[in-house]
C-alpha cells in the first residue's frame, strides 16, 4: 500500500506541476499582451480566451495535488472532540463520499466532452475546441477521486494500523492547519 | 416535500457534513447536486455537474484569484514584512502600545501587497510575536493585534474576499477596491484607539512608549521602496486606467517575482516553494467556487432566496434594525464557518435584501467584507487565530481567543459607523470611476 | 416547485391535468423590459391553464450563466432558456444569417419574420434548432450601431484604429476588415473601459447602452448607420416538451410561434426606443451620427465581403448557402419597417 501511495502522490506533483505551468502561461500571455498593446497598438487576439483556456485546465489540475498536501479546508472543530475511533470512523466516512462525489463529477465531465465534441462546441474567436478541456477535467477530476480514495484507505487503516494512525493524525488530526499549508 | 423544506434540509445537510471532517468545497458540490436531483430531476443535476464547474474554472474574471496569491507569496519569500514592520515600528514608537499599534498598521500594510489574510497572519506573527514578547507585552495583546492586522487588510486591494464578492454580485471589482479604502483607514485609527484605551486601562499590558530619533525614523523609508513599487503597479496601474484588474494582477505577480530575484532570494528551491503554495492555495479557493456555484444553482431553484429575502424585507422595522439582524447572523455563522463559503453562500441571499432597503451593492461589498474580518478573528472558526496558534505554539488557543474579543467590538463600531454614513464607502469609487 | 418533481397532481381547476412549473432561465435581469414581458407571457400561460402551467423566470443568470444556457436547456438543468445564439459560437450558423453585419434586418420584428419565413422552408435551419431544443420564439435584438466618446464616425477613414466593444462572431470580422481593432470588453466593464479610454466606443443598442449606464462616457451614436441583430431563441429542453400534456401544449404554441415572436421583437422596438428617450432626458450630451450614402456603402462594400466568407464557410453538404443568403436578403426587403 505504501508503494501504491508513493506513486500516486507522485503523479500528483506531477500534475499539480501542470497547473503551476497554466499560471506561469497566465502571466506570461497578459504581460506580453499588455506589452504588446500598450507598446505597437498590437493585442494578442483572443488573449482572453486562451487566459480561460489555461484557467480551466490549471484549475482541475491543482485539486489532487492540493489533497496530497492537505490544503483542501476540512473542519476538524468538532470532530477533533470524538474518541480516537469515532473520529477516523466519521473522517473515513465523509471521505469515501467524497471520493463518490468526485468520482461522479469526473463521469459528468466526460460525458459532456462527448457531447461537446459531437456538437462542435468551439470558443467564439480563436474557435478552439472544448471537448479536450472537459476531457482533461474529467480525468483531473478521476485522479482526485483515486487521491482521496488512498486517504481513505489510510483513514480506515489507521484504526489498526498504528503508522498509518501517526500519519492521518498529522495529516488531520491536528486542530491547526500549518501555516505552510494555509494561505487564505 | 416542499422547496422550502428541501433547500433547508440542504443547508443542514452541508453544515453536518461538514462538521463529520468532509472537505468544504465537495460537501456543497454533493449537496447542491443531490438537492438539485431530488428538487428537479437525477439528469437535470447531472446536467449541473457536466458543465457548471469547467464554467466556473474557466472565468476570466476569476483569473485574479491565482494571480494575487502568487504575487503574495513571492513578497512572503522576498521578506519584504520585516522593512515594512520596522518602518511602522520606528514611526509610531511614541503611541502608547507603540508595538502592538505597529504590528496593526504593518500588517494592513502586507496585506495590501499580498492580498491574503493567512500569508499576512503568518509572516506579521512570525516576526512580531517574539519581538513584542521580548519586550514584555502581554500576549493576548500581542496575538490580538496580529490577528486583526490580518483581518483588516481583507478591506485594502487587492482583497480575495473583495474579489470574490465582485464575482457573485456582478459589481466592479475596481470600484470596490475603491470603496474599501476609506473605511480600511478608518478601521485601522479605530484599532489604534482601542489598543490605546486597552493600555491606558490596563497599563500592565505593555511598556510605556518611548522616543526614536528622526534619522533612525527616516532610515526605514529605504526598507518599503519594493513594496511601493509594487503597490505603484497594481494600484496606480489599475486606479489610473492604465491597466485593468485582471492586467493589474498578472503585472503585479511578475513584478513581486522580479522584487524577489532582485534581493537574491529567487532561487530554484524558493521558486518551486512559492508555485507549490499558490496551487495549493488556488485548489483550496476554487472547489469552494464550484461547490458554491452548483450549491446556488440548488438553493436557487427551490427558491429559497427569495422567499428569505421577502421574509426578512418583510418585517416592519427600520433598515437599521434589519442590518443589526444580518450582522448578528454573520456573526453566529463567521463562527462556525471559513470566510470564503460564508460569502459566497449569504450574498446571493443578503444583497437583495440590502439593495430593497437602498444600500448601494457598492456598500454592502464594504460591509460583508467586515463581517468576514469579523468571522475571521471569531472563536471558534476563526483562520487567523488558527494560524497564530500554529505560530506561538505556547499560547493556548483561548488566550488567543481572549485577545481578539476587544477587536471584534471595534468591527461592530465600525459597521456602525457605516451604516450610518454609507457615503465612506461609496464616496472614494465615485470619485474615481465617474466624473 | 420546478421541473420534475412538480409535476405532483395537484389538479389544474376544472381538470385532472397535473400542475407543472417550468424554470426559464435568461441573462438579462427580471427587472429589464425584456423579461417582463416574458413575465406577462409567463402569466397569460399560467392563466390560459387554470393555474396549471406556471413558468417561473430566473434572472441575471443566476440558473445558467449565459454561455451556459444551451447546455442547461439540453440537459434539461433548466426548462427553457432565452438563447443568445451568439453566447454559443458555431451553434446557430444558418440562424446568424439574419446577423451578417449590414446585410440583415434592422427591427426586431422583422428578424423574427425573416428567420420564421427561413425557417419552415429550410430542413437544415429547422435541423440546426430542432437538434437542440424544442422552439418557441424567436427574434432579434434591438439593432447594434457604433457608438463614441470622441470622435464621431462618418467615413470608412474615421474608424481606422479605434478600439471598440464588440461581442465575438461575425461583428468582429467585419470590425477588423473595416480596418479597427476590436475588443472583448465584459459588458460590467465597458463603462470603466470607456471612462479610462480603454476603448474608443462600443457597437450596442440603447437598451444596453442604458442598462450599463454608458451615455454618461459616449457622445456620438451612429444610429444612420444600423449593422446587425443578434438572434434571440426562446427554446425548450425537447425531452420536457414532449413530457407535457396536449392542452399545455397547445397553450404555449398558441403564445408563441411566429406571432408570439413578432410580438416579442416589438416589445423589444419598444424597450429600446424607450431606453433611447430615457437617455435623452438624462443627458445632453448625445450627437445622432448620420454617415453620408456613399460613405455607408464604404462600410457595406466590406461587409459584403465577410458575407461572402460566410457563404464559403457554411457551404457544405449540398447546401446552398448562397441561395440562402440571397433568399434571407430578400426576405429582409420584404418585410423592411
Ligand atoms: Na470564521
Ligand atoms: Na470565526
Amino acid at each position: 500500500m505504501e508503494k501504491i501511495k508513493r506513486f500516486f502522490y507522485r503523479c500528483a506533483e506531477g500534475v499539480g506541476a501542470v497547473s503551476a505551468i497554466g499560471y506561469i502561461a497566465i502571466i506570461v500571455l497578459c504581460v506580453a499582451d499588455v506589452a504588446l498593446d500598450k507598446l505597437f497598438g498590437t493585442p494578442i487576439e483572443g488573449s482572453y480566451e486562451l487566459v480561460e483556456r489555461c484557467m480551466v485546465v490549471a484549475v482541475f489540475a491543482s485539486f489532487a495535488y492540493a489533497q496530497t498536501k492537505k490544503a483542501h479546508i476540512n473542519m476538524m472543530i468538532l470532530i477533533e472532540r470524538f474518541p480516537r475511533f469515532t473520529r477516523l470512523l466519521s473522517l473515513g466516512l465523509t471521505s469515501i463520499i467524497s471520493v463518490g462525489t468526485t468520482a461522479y463529477a469526473a463521469h459528468a465531465a466526460w460525458t459532456q466532452s462527448m457531447t461537446a465534441m459531437k456538437m462542435n462546441q468551439i470558443t467564439g474567436i480563436l474557435h478552439i475546441p472544448l471537448w479536450p478541456f472537459y476531457t482533461v477535467e474529467s480525468i483531473a477530476m478521476y485522479f482526485f477521486a483515486i487521491i482521496l480514495l488512498i486517504d481513505t484507505i489510510y483513514i480506515f487503516g489507521a484504526i489498526k494500523n498504528n503508522e498509518w494512525n501517526e500519519q492521518v493524525t498529522e495529516d488531520y488530526g491536528m486542530l491547526i492547519p500549518k501555516p505552510k499549508d494555509t494561505n487564505n | 416535500m416542499s422547496m422550502m423544506t428541501l433547500a433547508v434540509l440542504g443547508i443542514v445537510a452541508f453544515l453536518v457534513l461538514i462538521l463529520l471532517g468532509m472537505n468544504i468545497g465537495i460537501s456543497l458540490l454533493l449537496v447542491g447536486t443531490i438537492g438539485y436531483a431530488l428538487a428537479v430531476s437525477p439528469s437535470a443535476a447531472l446536467g449541473l455537474l457536466r458543465s457548471l464547474p469547467a464554467s466556473q474554472a474557466g472565468t476570466y474574471a476569476l483569473m485574479v484569484i491565482p494571480m494575487f496569491i502568487i504575487m503574495g507569496n513571492f513578497t512572503f519569500h522576498a521578506g519584504l514584512s520585516n522593512g515594512l514592520y520596522n518602518f511602522c515600528n520606528k514611526w509610531l514608537s511614541r503611541l502608547p502600545g507603540n508595538l502592538a499599534c505597529s504590528t496593526v498598521a504593518a500588517s494592513t500594510g502586507f496585506h495590501v501587497i499580498c492580498g491574503s489574510i493567512a500569508a499576512t497572519t503568518a509572516t506579521m506573527g512570525t516576526i512580531a510575536i517574539p519581538e513584542m514578547r521580548k519586550y514584555g507585552y502581554d500576549d493576548r495583546l500581542a496575538t490580538g493585534s496580529v490577528a486583526m492586522g490580518g483581518a483588516l487588510g481583507n478591506l485594502i486591494p487587492p482583497s480575495t474576499l473583495l474579489i470574490v464578492y465582485g464575482i457573485v454580485a456582478e459589481q466592479s471589482i475596481g470600484r470596490l477596491f475603491a470603496a474599501g479604502i476609506i473605511p480600511a483607514i478608518i478601521l485601522l485609527v479605530l484599532t489604534i484607539i482601542t489598543i490605546i484605551i486597552m493600555v491606558t486601562i490596563k497599563p500592565n499590558l505593555c511598556p510605556p512608549p518611548h522616543k526614536t530619533p528622526w534619522i533612525e525614523r527616516f532610515k526605514t523609508i529605504i526598507e518599503i521602496i519594493p513594496i511601493l513599487i509594487l503597490f505603484l503597479v497594481v494600484l496606480g496601474g489599475m486606479f489610473s486606467g492604465l491597466f485593468t484588474v485582471n492586467e493589474a494582477s498578472a503585472l503585479g505577480a511578475l513584478t513581486a517575482a522580479i522584487i524577489t530575484a532582485i534581493k537574491g532570494r529567487l532561487t530554484w528551491k524558493n521558486f518551486v516553494d512559492i508555485m507549490q503554495k499558490s496551487v495549493q492555495t488556488s485548489a483550496m479557493t476554487f472547489l469552494i467556487i464550484i461547490g458554491a456555484a452548483v450549491f446556488c444553482t440548488f438553493l436557487n431553484i427551490t427558491g429559497f432566496p427569495e422567499k428569505l429575502a421577502s421574509m426578512i424585507a418583510g418585517l416592519d422595522v427600520s433598515k437599521y434594525v434589519i442590518i443589526l439582524i444580518m450582522t448578528i447572523i454573520y456573526l453566529i455563522l463567521g463562527a462556525v464557518m471559513d470566510e470564503l463559503p460564508m460569502m459566497m453562500m449569504t450574498v446571493p441571499i443578503f444583497l437583495p435584501i440590502a439593495m430593497g432597503l437602498d444600500f448601494s451593492p457598492i456598500w454592502f461589498g464594504v460591509y460583508v467584507v467586515l463581517c468576514m474580518e469579523m468571522g475571521a478573528i471569531a472563536p471558534p472558526v476563526g483562520l487567523a487565530c488558527f494560524i497564530l496558534a500554529g505560530i506561538a505554539k505556547d499560547v493556548p488557543l483561548g488566550t488567543i481567543y481572549r485577545g481578539a474579543v476587544p477587536y471584534i467590538i471595534t468591527i461592530l463600531v465600525m459597521i456602525a459607523i457605516l451604516t450610518f454614513w454609507p457615503d465612506l464607502a461609496t464616496f472614494l469609487p465615485d470619485l474615481i470611476f465617474n466624473e | 416547485g420546478s421541473g420534475g418533481k412538480g409535476t405532483d397532481n395537484g389538479g389544474a381547476a376544472g381538470g385532472d391535468l397535473p400542475k407543472i412549473q417550468l424554470s426559464l432561465t435568461l441573462h438579462d435581469p427580471v427587472t429589464s423590459r425584456i423579461a417582463q414581458a416574458m413575465q406577462a407571457w409567463a402569466d397569460e400561460v399560467s392563466e390560459k391553464t387554470n393555474g396549471g402551467l406556471t413558468i417561473k423566470l430566473f434572472g441575471s443568470g443566476s440558473l445558467a450563466p449565459g454561455p451556459e444556457a444551451l447546455n442547461f436547456v439540453m440537459d434539461g438543468t433548466a426548462d427553457i432558456g432565452w438563447l443568445y445564439t451568439m453566447f454559443f459560437p458555431g451553434q446557430f450558423s444558418l440562424t446568424e444569417v439574419v446577423a451578417l453585419p449590414m446585410n440583415g434586418p434592422t427591427h426586431p420584428a422583422q428578424t423574427a419574420e425573416v428567420l420564421w419565413d427561413l425557417y419552415e422552408p429550410t430542413p437544415e435551419l429547422q435541423q440546426e434548432i430542432d437538434s437542440k431544443v424544442h422552439l418557441l420564439t424567436m427574434y432579434g435584438n434591438p439593432v447594434n450601431f457604433i457608438s463614441t466618446t470622441k470622435k464621431p464616425i462618418n467615413t470608412l477613414a474615421d474608424i481606422k484604429g479605434m478600439k471598440l466593444r464588440c461581442p465575438a462572431g461575425a461583428m468582429t470580422e467585419v470590425m477588423k476588415l473595416w480596418g479597427a481593432s476590436p475588443e472583448v470588453v465584459a459588458a460590467g466593464d465597458a463603462y470603466d473601459a470607456l471612462q479610462k479610454g480603454n476603448i474608443d466606443g462600443t457597437s450596442w443598442e440603447w437598451q444596453g447602452i442604458e442598462a450599463f449606464k454608458l451615455y454618461e462616457q459616449l457622445r456620438y451614436y451612429m444610429e444612420g448607420m444600423p449593422i446587425y441583430e443578434g438572434v434571440f431563441i426562446l427554446g425548450m429542453n425537447k425531452e420536457k416538451w414532449e413530457s407535457l400534456p396536449q392542452e399545455y401544449k397547445d397553450v404555449l404554441t398558441e403564445t408563441t410561434g411566429r406571432q408570439g415572436s413578432i410580438e416579442f421583437g416589438n416589445i423589444f422596438y419598444e424597450a429600446a426606443e424607450e431606453s433611447k428617450k430615457a437617455i435623452m432626458e438624462a443627458t445632453k450630451n448625445v450627437e445622432i451620427v448620420n454617415p453620408s450614402p456613399e460613405a455607408i456603402a464604404e462600410f457595406k462594400a466590406i461587409a459584403d465581403q465577410y458575407a461572402q466568407t460566410w457563404v464559403q464557410q457554411n457551404s457544405k453538404g449540398g447546401f446552398d448557402a448562397q441561395a440562402y443568403l440571397n433568399k434571407s436578403l430578400e426576405l429582409t426587403e420584404k418585410y423592411k419597417r
